[in-house]
């Protein structure tokens, strides 16, 4: 990640940036243990809530109630009330668990793959990033159960013993998502829970009020800083680590499945795993960075949230983005290549059929406009463009859902059957219910949890040496300064 | 267990980490084995001095690993096989392809399970007690910017006079008795 | 059967019914007190009673207790608003109906297979009686399951149907179960007593003394013994007067005859001998609107399977609108009304010019090829041919050695619009006291220039005998219930004139009469419906009566009364025919291809299927040419004003593929008003207000204004007209019909994919193997997932035998059974029969027309309608699709619980229960043809609809998939009864639903392991092809590529 950058001259003057390398500094200079612990410790703690915090929860809540009644209704009417129909038997549903999960996966890489490559400058942004892949995946979770015609049934998807002896089928993609996204989140849970524990023990000890003294104790679970326990601790987080990168990998690629697997022409495709898991990870950092924007700012975190930060992100953006640019460019080819009449009619369709206009918004939102901008150093250190950009990827990251779903479906082998689709009132109710969802969730996090792990930034300081051979009194006067 | 009574050990403070290491090594020198380091991060370099190095968590992690893939893949072929056999798209019975993806995810479930629980139950936590929760300057420090090294009672070498002596000799910043 | 315990048996019946709506509404009399007061009670005295009882107040207030909370359970469950409101008044309806609804009635009618000593519940009995239908009786069986008629199907005895059946008999069962049908007799809207009305009506026709002002406004009378009772009738008052009519009829045909001939005859084709066909105008494959619809289609398709050593034969149609009969034809000429005309008058070597000259070439080459063919040849017209059309017939086939005449079918044959007329006049001149209207509705379907309403005004006192107060029902001075044809006792004959006994399944569920007891009234009231027909039939009956007669129930039909071809003169010059002035835009009228001319507007199952070429559902609209939309400038769903003579209706505009320029067709029989019931009210418009009765068939002079806004039409198939692009023609066959012009995507890309293949006869014989090796109409060359986009070989799949069904029987030795069904594409003529019949056996739900619209309709089996080359004058290509029971199942594969599998005799089954609704398996069937309940689709509400449910097939419930079964219920029956008797499943024993009810016996169903099977023999075939076999889902149905025999002048 840390390449050499041609130092330009206006960059040396900023404070931010390292002399040594030229790249932006992953912390500010001068931070003490005691500084970066009451800088985040103190957003949690405060006695006085930032009033556009109220608001923003008011206004998140206000739209995730959306689902409540979006749901009610379904659950009374069916979902008959969806744009679901044949041929499209599926839709936003389809659309947007595979959207939200995706976005989750940005958590796990930045928590799990970056710590194996001990990439250091992980550590700010790594706590929130896993936050956000808890509330995405959870917002994801929702659709495939409601998705189905009788949701009430659901459980008949999970192997549990009964008097009927029936089981799950082994053999269908969906019965693989089960297990898949459960573990998934299951884990992931688990690994922003454990990773916490520590910042909860800091918490429990600074906090003034005792009932957040007592809460944030039985959160931390006695945490008590025992260098045997952070041995131990430390190899868990590293196995958890170790694990959840084959797991992220593998939750796209099984989803990837439910497509990859029918025979659908534009759904049968061998590339959609890989191009699956990069456009997972693509529309995650874009979702990272529409948090991490605003928070630094409203926070005023951007010296332990970077420009480092925001350039790496873009970095990885930019690589990921490519790569679901050349899996676009193979299904063209392939359609080709392929000499099927398939393939072909159906890319034929998806380009120039009704639905066209989908294809070229993500072309021009997915490839045209990131690919434009963020081979620039420039525009990756633009917090403005950052932003912006993010909300585009996002967007063109759902339409590219949409087209593979959608497009595939409603034109297909026999021509008898051709129809078309048209999401309903309900669709975007509950989508953008899930928006508000997701917000109020994390607005309640930034709230209640340290959003940058304290412990992971302590050690990112320079007072953590250890000089062989024991200290002498100037050694403890220039550390301590 | 019923409230102990008496002292439970002498918690030194320092403000290095530098100053810990070297109070640590002094002491397991000077024989002290019943001895803990308390830092707001992990130190490697102290866990060296208390002679403190291997961990059995990577060994529950991959106990769990295999017990989740022996559990998921077995359930699916018993299922397909004997279970519940049926003629599932002209498919063999034993589909073990379309079978590898739930084996693999369980196996992740539980290895991780196991590694996050078993790191929970080797440090015995949650122990919301602990007797160094009443020496007054440990909250404030330990998981802040302090590092302490407690020397506990029930050491051989122990002795409430000679260890305080032991301790003065690397200036901490305090040493104070710590009570059950 | 008419033992008391079935009497008895009743309460029991209808025990869960009754107990449902006791529970939810504990009212001061309860349901088990109102079937005491009832209990033992049986026929008149039974119905008397329950008049009685309703008259109370606390069975009034029971009945009100009903409503509300119908009310609040409707709305919740219910997805389209009209069909909530609807089902509101669901329950009531039982109530009235009662226990009643499993009686049987008083006298001895005869089950056809076997009589039980008593009933065995779940075992069904098959009852013989016949479909009455103007242009003649469908004969049928009525499958009776503890004395509730389930479903209807062909008697397969019977010597003119030969077991088929059609559309209209499939769906006439659910008319008996309508829940809106009229339920009480009515004197000005009051509820009042038959009995009253026969004391009223009988003293004042006696006070007449001749019956003086007198009139019977029937719908055209196919009873013998009604026509008997009649002529008793006009004996005794001989000035009563007897007037049939119907909006469809054969008014044409009758003039034509009887100027040739001096008198009514009927034209009988004997299409098996005919090697040329010449229809002018006449749907003789459509449905039973033709008369001899059934038996034709039969011979028709017979003719027309590919046979080597036999020559086929070859269809040519001239017509306005389009019609399954104009698409199948080899040749088909669309002339609007005028020009057709012209060209019959000019077949029939009259003066008239035919100045077109593709019409020129179509005249001649038809004219030689009927010379050629030395008298095997049938010029075939009917109902809806003109005057001129009926003449030129006449004319031509009396050369011809495949038509005959004979008496007509009708027993009392009359050329009604005239009738009508005087009878107008003479209400008009106020001598008509009695108008007694006989099944018919005038007042919704007569002339619009005759405005009949005026002189009905003037009438003091009318008689309306209809199944619903519909139209005339509500304005006339009584109403009384009409018994539905499985509720009576009736006579009727088949096309061939063969006499059929319309015996009762049931007693009338609301106490309904029929035209015969009407009629008695004037007679003696003491004698039932059932003496009539007794009485009369001892005049067609020879033999020992009771034995006879009981052979003649049991049967379903009365031995030699067939009618003997006439001998007749030639035919004497034509009248003149009607003149179309001005020319310009014309407008044709026709019977609605579902819904005829109106009767079954109510019936759900109708009103759903997509009709015959529009493929229009729920809905009518102005059928036109786009070569005519683009001269008026208007699109598709635009809204305009239709305006003959300062008459104006407001329709939808919908382009119809083939249909001549200059004109504009409507379908008749909708835009009923809210007396039609739930399902017709306010479905479409009413194209009776344009209809004059000058011109019922086509008027000239059509002017059209565009309207204000759009109506969005339900059609069920789309064709779309896109064009690639060059640059995307790299892969298709016949680039050409992409680039330009106006051809369907859909159609095209069926051609391109092999989806539909043909040859022509010539073709075919030089190389049978043409459906795998290509045609001039079997493109093969495409390359799909395999080349060829053939079958993929067997050995070259992953598993070929992980699964085998040729497993043998241990103690028996015995193959097992592997189901397979072959359809062939030659003989299916699209009529829809085959729909019907399977909504009936499989219980399947109506959805409604919003439903419909976005793809939601719910029908097992569809016929798809694939239109090649340019959409002015497109070959159609008709393709029944349903469940192909693939033996690789990409549904089942995807499924996450199972929820469908294979049996071990290779059946793709649905288990209902186990499915949560994933949908996944219609993402994955590339056929399309699972159903899913996006909605509460099953009506569980209304109780009359479910006594009609086949009670071997579950009702599906919200939020879960299905399809086609092979009618797996079918086969379980039948391989029980083998079971028991120790024997072996003979071929053609198993007939699913819609083999049943084809026509054409296009559908064969059986089992492949058995090499001496139908089925097996068709799979063998060279031209036997599987849809979309390069995926390699292995289906187990597969079609049989058509053949067609076109004239080499005309290619």
């Amino acid at each position: 990640m840390a390449t050499q950058g041609p130092i330009r001259e206006p960059e040396i003057l900023d404070p931010m940036i390292d002399p040594r390398t030229g790249e932006y500094a992953v912390i500010a200079p001068g931070h003490t243990f005691k500084s970066v612990t009451q800088k985040i410790a103190g957003i949690v703690l405060t006695a006085n809530t930032p009033f556009a915090w109220f608001g923003g929860l008011f206004l998140a809540a206000t739209i995730a109630t959306g689902v409540l009644i979006a749901v009610t209704w379904l659950f009374l009417k069916g979902v008959g009330i969806w744009g679901v129909t044949i041929p499209g038997a599926w839709g936003f549903a389809i659309i947007n668990f595979v959207w939200w999960i995706g976005i989750g996966h940005a958590g796990t890489l930045i928590s799990a793959i970056l710590l194996l490559f001990k990439q250091q400058w992980r550590n700010s942004i790594n706590r929130f990033a896993e936050a956000m892949t808890i509330f995405a995946v959870v917002c994801a979770g929702i659709f495939p159960l409601l998705h189905i015609g009788r949701p009430w049934l659901g459980y008949w998807l999970l192997p549990y013993p009964n008097s009927m002896n029936v089981w799950p089928q082994f053999r269908s993609p969906l019965a693989w998502d089960v297990f898949a996204v459960s573990t998934y989140a299951t884990i992931s849970v688990v690994f922003w829970y454990i990773g916490m524990i520590p910042d909860f023990g800091t918490l429990r000890d600074r906090a003034q009020w005792p009932l957040a003294k007592y809460f944030y104790g039985l959160l931390s679970l006695g945490w008590r800083g025992s260098t045997r326990h952070w041995i131990r601790y430390e190899s868990a987080s590293l196995l958890l680590a170790g694990l959840s990168t084959p797991l992220v990998l593998s939750v796209h690629t099984t989803i990837s499945f439910d497509f990859a697997v029918a025979a659908m022409a534009g759904w049968h495709t061998t590339i959609f795993p890989p191009y699956f898991v990069a456009g997972a990870v693509y529309s995650g950092f874009a979702m990272v960075l529409t948090l991490a924007i605003p928070i630094r700012k409203f926070y005023h975190l951007e010296d332990l949230v970077t420009l480092r930060h925001l350039d790496n992100m873009a970095k990885v953006m930019l690589a990921t983005g490519s790569i679901v640019a050349y899996g676009y460019g193979m299904e063209v080819f392939m359609s080709w290549y392929s000499a099927s009449h398939w393939e072909f009619f159906m890319m034929w369709n998806r380009m120039f059929g009704p639905m066209g206009w989908a294809y070229w918004v993500l072309i021009l939102t997915n490839i045209a406009i990131p690919q434009a901008t963020l081979w620039w150093r420039r525009c990756r250190v633009s917090v403005w463009w950052l932003f912006v950009l993010s909300f585009i990827i996002n967007i063109g990251m759902w339409f590219e859902r949409f087209v593979i779903v959608v497009t595939s479906l409603y034109r297909d082998y026999l021509p008898s059957s051709w129809g078309t689709y048209r999401a309903t009132k309900w669709d975007y109710m509950l989508f953008i219910g899930t928006w508000g969802l997701f917000t109020t969730l994390f607005l309640l996090f930034a709230r209640l949890a340290p959003m940058v792990p304290i412990s992971e930034i302590r050690m990112m300081l320079p007072q953590t040496k250890v000089r062989p051979g024991g200290a002498t009194a100037e050694h403890v006067v220039e550390e301590a300064l | 267990m019923p409230p102990r009574e008496g002292v439970y050990g002498l918690l030194a403070e320092f403000n290095t980490p530098t100053e810990l290491v070297h109070a640590t090594e002094m002491a397991h020198r000077a024989g002290y084995r019943r001895m803990e380091c308390y830092t707001p991060y992990p130190v490697e370099e102290a866990a060296e001095a208390l002679r403190f190095h291997k961990t059995r968590v990577p060994l529950m992690c991959l106990m769990g690993g295999i017990m989740g893939l022996v559990t998921g893949y077995g359930l699916e072929v018993w299922i397909n096989v004997w279970g519940y056999p049926l003629n599932i798209r002209a498919m063999p019975l034993f589909s073990w392809p379309a079978f590898v993806i739930p084996g693999y995810e369980w196996t992740i479930l539980f290895a991780g399970l196991s590694a996050a629980f078993g790191m929970l139950a080797m440090n015995g936590l949650p122990q919301l007690y602990h007797p160094l929760f009443n020496a007054p300057n440990f909250a404030a420090g330990a998981s802040t910017d302090k590092f302490f090294l407690c020397l506990e009672s029930h050491d051989p070498q122990f002795s409430p006079t000679g260890t305080r002596a032991f301790l003065e000799q690397f200036s901490p910043i305090s040493v104070v008795e710590v009570d059950h | 059967m008419n033992t008391p315990n079935e009497t008895r048996m009743n309460p029991q019946e209808t025990m869960p019914a009754a107990q449902v709506v006791t529970a939810i509404a504990p009212a001061k009399l309860t349901l088990a007190e109102v079937r005491s007061k009832l209990e033992g009670k049986t026929g008149k005295r039974y119905w008397k009673n329950l008049d009685e009882l309703a008259g109370t107040p606390a069975f009034q207030e029971l009945m009100q207790e009903e409503f509300p909370r119908q009310a609040a359970a409707g709305e919740w469950v219910d997805s389209v608003s009209r069909r909530g409101f609807l089902k509101v008044m669901g329950a009531s309806f039982a109530l009235a109906g009662l226990a009643g609804c499993t009686k049987q009635p008083d006298e001895p009618i005869f089950p056809y297979v076997k009589q039980p000593e008593d009933l065995v519940l779940g075992r069904p009995m098959y009852f013989a009686t016949a479909h009455p239908f103007p242009t003649g009786a469908v004969p049928v069986l009525v499958k009776s399951e503890a004395f509730r008629p389930i479903k209807l199907e062909g008697n397969p005895e019977h010597p003119a149907s030969k077991g088929k059946s059609d559309a209209f008999t499939q769906a006439s069962l659910l008319d008996l179960y309508d829940p809106d049908r009229s339920q009480h007799p009515k004197l000005r809207g009051e509820q009042a007593e038959f009995g009253e009305f026969q004391q009223q009506f009988a003293a004042a026709v006696a006070k007449t003394g001749d019956g003086q002002g007198v009139y019977f406004l029937s719908e055209t009378i196919t009873s013998p013994t009604l026509a008997s009772q009649w002529k008793q009738v006009s004996a005794k008052y001989p000035q009563a007067k007897l007037i049939q009519y119907e909006p469809v009829n054969s008014d044409t045909a009758r003039a034509a005859s009887k100027a040739a001939f001096g008198g009514y005859y009927d034209t009988q084709y004997k299409l098996e001998d005919a090697d040329v066909i010449l229809a002018l105008d006449a749907d003789f494959l459509g449905g039973i609107g033709f008369p001899g619809f059934l038996p034709m289609a039969a011979a028709y398709a017979e003719r027309h399977r590919f046979d080597k050593d036999k020559p086929m034969n070859r269809l040519y149609v001239v017509e306005t609108m389009p019609t399954v009969t104009g698409f199948k034809a080899e040749h088909r000429l669309a002339l609007k009304p005028s020009d057709l005309d012209a060209f019959a008058d000019a077949m029939a070597g009259g003066n008239s010019k035919l100045t077109d000259p593709e019409t020129q070439k179509f005249f001649t080459a038809v004219l030689d090829d009927i010379k050629k063919s030395g008298g095997r040849f049938a010029v075939v017209v009917g109902p809806q041919s003109s005057l001129a059309a009926q003449s030129a017939a006449l004319a031509l086939n009396a050369t011809s050695k495949a038509v005959s005449y004979t008496e007509t079918v009708a027993p009392l044959p009359s050329e009604q619009t005239a009738d009508l007329k005087s009878l107008v006049a003479d209400m008009n001149a106020g001598k008509v006291q009695w108008l007694v209207m006989l099944g018919v509705n005038p007042l919704y379907n007569a002339p619009a220039d005759l405005d009949f309403l005026a002189g009905f005004n003037m009438v003091p006192n009318s008689v309306h005998l209809g199944t619903h107060v519909d139209e005339t029902g509500f304005f006339s001075t009584w109403h009384i219930p009409k018994a539905h044809y499985l509720e009576s006792w009736s006579d009727a004959r088949a096309a061939d004139g063969t006499i059929s006994i319309l015996q009762p399944m049931i007693d009338p569920l609301y106490g309904g009469k029929s035209a015969h007891d009407i009629l008695q009234t004037l007679l003696d009231p003491s004698l039932s419906a059932y003496d009539a027909v007794v009485a009369n039939a001892k005049t067609y009956i020879s033999g020992d009566f009771p034995t006879a007669w009981r052979k003649a129930l049991h049967d379903g039909w009365v031995p030699n009364t067939a009618f003997t071809p006439k001998t007749l003169g030639a035919p004497k010059s034509a009248p003149p025919s009607v003149s179309y002035p001005g020319g310009g835009i014309e407008i044709s009228f026709r019977p609605d291809p579902s819904l005829y001319d109106g009767r079954y507007a109510n019936n759900g199952w109708l009103q759903e299927l997509p009709k015959q070429v529009t493929n229009l559902s729920w809905d009518n609209a102005a059928l036109m040419s786009m070569e005519l939309m683009g001269k008026l400038g208007i699109e598709e769903n635009e809204a305009i004003e239709l305006d003959l003579n300062g008459r104006t209706v407001i329709a939808p505009v919908l382009m119809v593929p083939g249909h001549p320029k200059d004109a504009v067709t409507v379908h008749l029989g909708l835009g009923r008003r809210a007396d039609a019931g739930r399902v017709g009210a306010g479905v479409g418009f009413n194209a009776y207000a344009l209809r004059t009765a000058d011109q019922p068939l086509a008027a000239a002079g059509l002017t059209i204004n565009r309207s204000k806004g759009t109506y969005d039409l339900c059609v069920t198939k789309v064709h779309n007209i896109e064009h690639r692009g060059a640059y995307a023609q790299r892969d298709l066959e016949k680039p050409l019909s992409d680039k330009d012009g106006a051809y369907s995507l859909a159609g095209h890309e069926a051609m391109e994919r092999s989806i539909i293949r043909y040859a022509t006869y010539d073709e075919a014989m030089k190389d049978p193997e043409y459906a795998h090796t290509g045609a001039s109409g079997t493109l093969v060359n495409k390359v799909g997932y395999n080349p060829q986009g053939e079958a993929v070989p067997h050995e070259e799949s992953f598993f070929p035998d992980a699964w085998r069904y040729d497993h043998k029987d241990e103690s028996s030795k015995k193959l097992q059974n592997k189901w397979g069904m072959s359809i062939d594409l030659n003989s299916c003529v699209g009529c829809n029969s085959c729909i019907v019949g399977c909504y009936a056996e499989n219980n399947i739900a109506v959805v409604g027309r919003e439903q419909v619209k976005i793809g939601r309709i719910m029908q097992w089996l569809r016929i798809d309608s694939y239109f090649e080359g340019d959409l002015s004058a497109p070959r159609a290509h008709f393709q029944p699709m349903l469940c192909q029971h693939c033996e690789s199942a990409g549904c089942e594969q995807v499924c996450p619980v199972g929820a469908t599998v294979h049996t071990p005799e290779g059946i793709n089954t649905m288990v209902y229960n186990r499915c949560v609704g994933t949908r996944y398996c219609s993402n994955n069937c590339p056929y399309k043809v699972r159903r899913f309940n996006f909605l509460l689709y099953s009506d569980f509400d209304t109780e009359s609809l479910k006594f009609q449910r086949n009670p071997d097939v579950s009702v599906r419930s919200r939020g879960v998939m299905e399809k086609c079964s092979y009618c797996i219920q079918r086969i379980e029956a039948v391989k029980i009864d083998a079971d028991k008797n120790n024997r072996a499943i003979e071929d053609g024993e198993i007939l699913t639903a819609c083999q049943q009810a084809c026509p054409t016996g296009a559908i064969v169903f059986g089992n492949l392991n058995d090499p001496a099977a139908r089925v097996t023999k068709l799979k063998a075939e060279e031209r036997d092809y599987q849809v979309l076999a390069d995926l390699n889902y292995r289906p187990r149905t597969s079609y049989t590529a058509g053949v067609i025999n076109p004239n080499a002048e005309l290619v």
